[in-house]
């Protein structure tokens, strides 16, 4: 009965992304996801972010049993997969190293074809993975620890970079500020927490840059310099403040990420409106996008929390829309640490 | 030996993996499903370097559902180095690290480990509590062999730079851990780094 079912696939992808901390496979048929798996490393915690030969290591001894689970979960044997997609960058090369050649060894030894795959162009088409799916063309911020970017997509495969952050990455930002705030890693999610126990009391200045681009380095030496000060005045200003800080600093950081995809709607005259990325997942933002949306009669898309966060359904569909294009790679691809579109 | 290949550009193996393992397979005449095992370098060495291996070899045999073999760098080196030395030899095989660090062990006539695998950083007399002591003569080879040259010169000590790494020195403990069933658990091998990640713990920025 199963075989029989499953005979009946026009493609499986078997996807792979191990770009940065986390280990993650996951099979779509017939653009249908069927398993998608994901080992986290929590190891990198008690280092204050992700140490790139510990992560590098990890991945190594998950990369089998994450594509092993994926596979059994969704029901398929290995000779039914027709092509392997993987993320061939950006993100750690020690990392992106791991899940390219035990992609490219594995599609060698089925005798399949790989199909690699842009992480950030991944993150905007995990729209995709369930309806309803944008419209296009549409805007997307996409927004993570790595990358902050507000991208036109014309179609799945066609997009441009209209802005994107001239130093840090807002996901950086919560990082770097919390850890400042004495929060661990990674901070960015505590402070989301914290800040819905608070109000925006604190004022922290909008760094004014050019066009669609981002700065966010500004933003933390000036949050820095803040605690410094008050810290002076009063050694325990950040314990009995945390709520407030953490509320005042998501504030700040949201509305440049927000002033931003309003501007960029306006000169682009895009009403389709769409988040992505690790930092989609953080409430703050979803709430201002959902509210902007409202006031300008934008369609806004925002992803389910587990296609936020780094994930192989997202490379999967990606794979899909490559595989109907015939986009597929070869055996000389290697890992990109910074790739291009 | 069927069929030997090698891509020596450096900082490539990513890319030039698979291609190499299919060069070998169309000399040699044979078809992937036609492996019994596989057999890679389980270190020390570069840890990029063992870990395409480890990521590559992975594949296969998870995809074809065929046994892993690891076999340690410095007893690879031992094999080839006691396959050209006619006469009873003590063997020493280092392997480059950074600055005058080493990867290296000493290996009795028999291959047996008299030391066993280790880092060191060589001077005279790290390398004379390595060798010193042996009636026999003793052969250290391997691509950091000419670290210690200058350091220490004998008679009955003989250096073989000409002998580095390679997967032909693989194929005798390789074999031999086969007839043997000495394979591992491709799902979770992990390759011998020696060392752990070199860390520093986070400080915190304010106080």
């Amino acid at each position: 009965m199963k075989s029989e079912k499953n005979l009946v696939y026009k493609s499986v992808i078997l996807a792979i992304e191990s770009s940065c901390d986390d280990t993650s496979a996951a099979v779509l048929a017939d653009r249908q996801l069927l398993s998608n798996v994901v080992a986290n490393q929590k190891i990198h915690e008690k280092y204050g972010g992700v140490v790139p030969e510990v992560a590098s290591r990890a991945h190594l001894e998950h990369i089998i049993p994450v594509v092993d689970q994926a596979i059994k979960e969704a029901k398929i044997e290995k000779s039914q997969i027709s092509a392997i997609a993987v993320t061939r960058g950006p993100g750690l090369m020690g990392s992106l190293l791991v899940g390219n050649v035990f992609a490219k060894s594995l599609a060698y030894s089925l005798g399949i074809p790989i199909l690699d795959v842009h992480h950030m162009q991944a993150h905007i088409l995990a729209h995709f993975i369930e309806k309803p799916c944008p419209s296009f063309p549409f805007l997307c911020l996409t927004v993570s620890g790595g990358h902050t970017q507000i991208v036109k997509i014309v179609n799945h495969l066609e997009m441009t970079i209209l802005g994107e952050t001239i130093d840090d990455a807002a996901g950086e930002a919560f990082d770097k500020t919390g850890k400042m705030l004495g929060l661990t890693y990674p901070a960015g999610p505590q402070i989301d927490n914290l800040a819905q126990l608070g109000k925006p009391v604190f004022k922290f200045p909008e760094p004014k840059i050019d066009g669609l681009n981002f700065s966010f380095s500004g933003l933390k030496t000036s949050i820095l310099y803040f605690l410094k000060r008050q810290l002076k005045e009063n050694p325990e200003f950040i314990q009995e403040n945390l709520h407030d800080l953490c509320a005042s600093i998501q504030h700040r950081i949201v509305t440049i990420l927000i002033n931003k995809l309003e501007k960029a709607a306006r000169e682009e005259n895009i009403q389709h409106i769409a988040i992505a990325g690790g930092v989609s997942a953080n409430t703050g933002l979803r709430t201002a996008l959902t509210e902007l949306g409202k006031h300008h009669g934008w369609q806004t898309y925002i992803p389910k929390f587990q296609f936020c966060t780094d994930n192989a359904a997202m490379i999967a569909i990606t794979g899909h829309f490559k595989y109907q294009k015939g986009q597929f790679a070869d055996q000389t691809i290697a890992p990109s640490a910074r790739m291009n579109w | 030996m069927l069929a030997y290949d090698m891509a020596s550009a450096s900082n490539d193996h990513a890319r030039q993996i698979t291609l190499v393992i299919e060069r070998v397979l169309q000399q040699a005449e044979l078809h992937l499903d036609q492996f019994s095992a596989i057999a890679i370098s389980s270190g020390p060495g570069s840890y990029t370097g063992l870990r395409v291996a480890a990521s590559a070899s992975k594949g296969i045999c998870y995809a074809l559902d065929i046994p892993l073999i690891a076999i340690n760098t410095l007893i690879s080196l031992a094999h080839a180095a006691e396959q050209q030395t006619s006469e009873e030899a003590v063997y020493v095989p280092m392997m480059d690290a950074r600055r005058m660090e080493v990867y290296t062990a000493v290996y009795d006539a028999q291959l047996k480990p008299v030391i066993v695998p280790h880092a060191r950083i060589m001077d005279e007399n790290s390398l004379q509590e390595l060798v010193g002591g042996f009636d026999v003569p003793i052969i250290i080879c391997g691509s950091g062999s000419h670290k210690c040259k200058h350091l220490f010169n004998s008679d009955n000590m003989l250096y073989r730079e000409d002998l580095i790494n390679n997967a032909k020195n693989l194929i005798r403990p390789a074999y031999q851990a086969y007839c043997n069933d000495v394979f591992e658990d491709a799902a979770y091998f992990k390759p011998f780094y020696l060392k752990a990640p070199n860390i520093t713990t986070p400080k915190p920025i304010l106080k």
